[in-house]
């Protein structure tokens, strides 16, 4: 077995010219694969978690930002205590929406963008930019995307 | 032996125990309090059972207390003009407009002003006559009664019952044309 990718596997080359093996070869080359499945195994995991959570920021602070950022006033927000309002759309499942504002796909990117500048994207909107900062718009976007 | 002895017993035993529970209550209620463990920032959630207890106790308020008040004809446009006027002044800067955001004030306000396009679906203009004229406690609503009069506040319910027909587009045309009529100065 041949895994020269893997820097766990550097020491698994076969011994000498013949291509046979000695007992520690060969429990090496039997550890490295175990590492191999379990890496697979991880990074298989790290794929189910939506792609966009990590770089956003934090979902805690993100809930008191939608409601400092009045977002709450025309937003059903589930899990934000009085965001009721049925003035724009419910928020309800928005990691699992394809089209944010009925026109961006549903990226990260796109939704940052819609937190920030929504008259920039939609001019017709009801909508208004509520000056939201960067880091604020990363918090929010991290607690929208746990709505699924 | 009297046959309603057992029962005497019952009712004394739950008496004592109603009693303890009670105090118990009262003494829990207390220590919430003085110790301050309800935290009041505006920047922390109400729990659901409090916030449902007081938005329903304010919407039953407004609506015993306005109950028995007539409001007149609204439709006038001069009526909703004079409206428009006082509303973009007093009313915008906390609770925004069609398209147009609030104020950093209102956002930044636990309970958050309402969005009113919203409240003048769901509340008759004689509610809303009596929360603008009255205000309402520990929600950061004023109390109007002092700086307009009656008829003043029946102009801002007349707008505020149109805010729902009312585009961004169209109110920004509206603000447009007032403006270009009535220099900014001349505003009350």
């Amino acid at each position: 077995m041949n895994l020269p990718h893997s820097p766990l596997c550097a020491r698994a080359e076969p011994d000498g010219v013949s291509g046979h093996r000695s007992a520690p070869a060969k429990r090496r080359d039997i550890s490295c694969l175990i590492h191999l499945i379990l890496l697979t195994l991880l990074s298989a995991c790290a794929q189910e978690k939506p792609p966009h959570a990590q770089k956003l920021g934090d979902a805690e602070r993100g809930k008191v930002a939608l409601q400092q950022y009045a977002c709450t006033g025309c937003h059903v927000i589930p899990g934000v205590v009085g965001a009721n309002s049925h003035v724009g759309p419910p928020l309800a499942g928005l990691a699992k929406r394809t089209y944010l504002a009925g026109a961006l796909p549903n990226t990260p990117e796109n939704l940052l963008r819609w937190l920030k500048e929504p008259q920039k994207i939609a001019p017709l909107s009801a909508m208004p930019d509520l000056g939201v900062k960067d880091a604020h718009a990363m918090d929010m976007a991290a607690y929208l995307y746990t709505l699924d | 032996m009297s046959p309603f002895k057992p029962f005497k017993q019952f009712l004394l035993h739950a008496a004592a125990a109603l009693a303890v529970l009670g105090t118990l209550g009262a003494v829990g209620g207390v220590a919430v309090m003085y110790f301050g463990l309800y935290n009041i920032a505006a920047v922390d959630q109400h729990t659901l059972p409090v916030y449902t207890l007081l938005d329903t106790a304010l919407r039953q308020a407004i609506r015993q207390r306005a109950k028995h008040i007539a409001a007149p004809a609204l439709s006038d446009p001069a009526l909703v003009e004079k409206g428009f006027v006082r509303f973009r002044k007093n009313c915008v800067p906390c609770h925004g407009a069609p398209g147009v955001a609030p104020g950093d004030a209102g956002k930044g306000m636990l309970p958050l002003p309402n969005n009113l396009a919203e409240s003048a679906r769901e509340l008759a203009p004689r509610e809303i006559f009596w929360v603008v004229k009255n205000g309402l406690k520990m929600t950061g609503m004023p109390a109007w009664e002092y700086r307009f009069e009656d008829e003043e506040i029946w102009a801002i319910v007349a707008f505020v019952a149109k805010l729902p027909t009312l585009s961004p587009k169209e109110y920004r045309a509206m603000e447009e044309e007032h403006f270009e009529r009535t220099p900014a100065s001349a505003e009350r």
